[in-house]
């Protein structure tokens, strides 16, 4: 049987788990209102931290052509630099 | 977008980039530009310092495209040179990933027979404490740039696993160590802010 402090490794650290694996965990998980509680965490983890990146990760397009520009500036110069 | 250049291999950029066939590096720079200015946005860098992170990659990327293996995908090989230029940035060692503070801390979350010792927050209140995405924003900045990439690969782009390995130079076990790390510094990092708010 599996201790809590297991059952937490397993989670957090997205172990693939055997057919059997997984039943254990979810027996511990229905027994324990612990770990059960420390599964939630880190599924609200999980979909919070997705759309807290996808806020920050937005980019608007004439920004973005705006660097496409400079980069291949860049690029031409340096092969100038050396022919 | 096209994605004519999906299968461009690195002989075929050094040549382009020998005979100074702009129209194919130009493609080359549209095609991945967005996918590294998300992924610097994503790994905490914002602003200016984002846009010269990208031109730095790129002018990496062109110094040492002629040790671009063939067996990795240059969206690959890209992200591993945005991850060591954003390390460098941050002043971050590598070798500082070995130990993690967080370890001892959830240690002491449980006793020696490995149950709870200080049990977690109740999800509740954990969700509605994370509910305007500012705690965990404030959490997520904290992380070291290591752990953030690989959650972020691991969670968002939904990579293979092996291909967050080699982007990070990893094993399988590590990748898991890493995870385990980031996930636990999120929520000891949001537990304290949302008990600090009550």
């Amino acid at each position: 049987m599996l201790k809590c402090n297991e059952i937490v490794e397993l989670i957090a650290s997205d172990k693939s788990l055997t057919f059997l694996g997984k039943m254990e965990l979810k027996m511990h998980l229905l027994m324990c209102k612990h770990c059960n509680n420390y599964s939630k965490q880190i599924e609200i983890i999980n979909n919070q931290y997705k759309k807290s990146i996808e806020k920050v990760t937005n980019t608007d397009e004439v920004h973005v052509q705006d660097l496409e520009d400079k980069v291949l500036e860049s690029v031409k110069n340096k092969k100038e630099q050396k022919p | 977008m096209s994605d004519k250049n999906q299968d461009l291999s690195p002989i075929e950029i050094i040549d382009a980039f020998k005979n100074q066939d702009w129209s194919i590096l130009e493609q080359l720079i549209k095609q991945y530009t967005t996918f590294l200015l998300k992924s610097a946005l994503g790994l905490g860098v914002r602003g200016n310092e984002a846009d010269d992170l990208v031109q730095n990659v790129w002018s990496t990327f062109f110094e040492v495209i002629d040790r671009f293996e063939g067996n990795s995908q240059i969206r690959t090989f890209l992200y591993g040179i945005l991850i060591n230029k954003t390390r460098e940035l941050r002043r971050e060692n590598i070798k500082s990933n070995r130990h993690d503070p967080i370890d001892s801390v959830m240690e002491e979350r449980f006793d020696s027979n490995g149950h709870w010792a200080k049990p977690p927050m109740n999800p509740e209140q954990f969700l509605e404490a994370t509910q305007t995405l500012e705690i965990i924003s404030d959490c997520i900045d904290k992380l070291p740039v290591t752990q953030r990439a690989a959650f972020t690969l691991w969670e968002i782009d939904e990579s293979e696993t092996s291909e967050i390995c080699k982007i990070l130079d990893v094993t399988v076990t590590n990748l898991g160590v890493i995870l385990y790390r980031a996930k636990n510094r999120l929520r000891e990092c949001i537990e304290i802010k949302t008990k600090a708010n009550e």
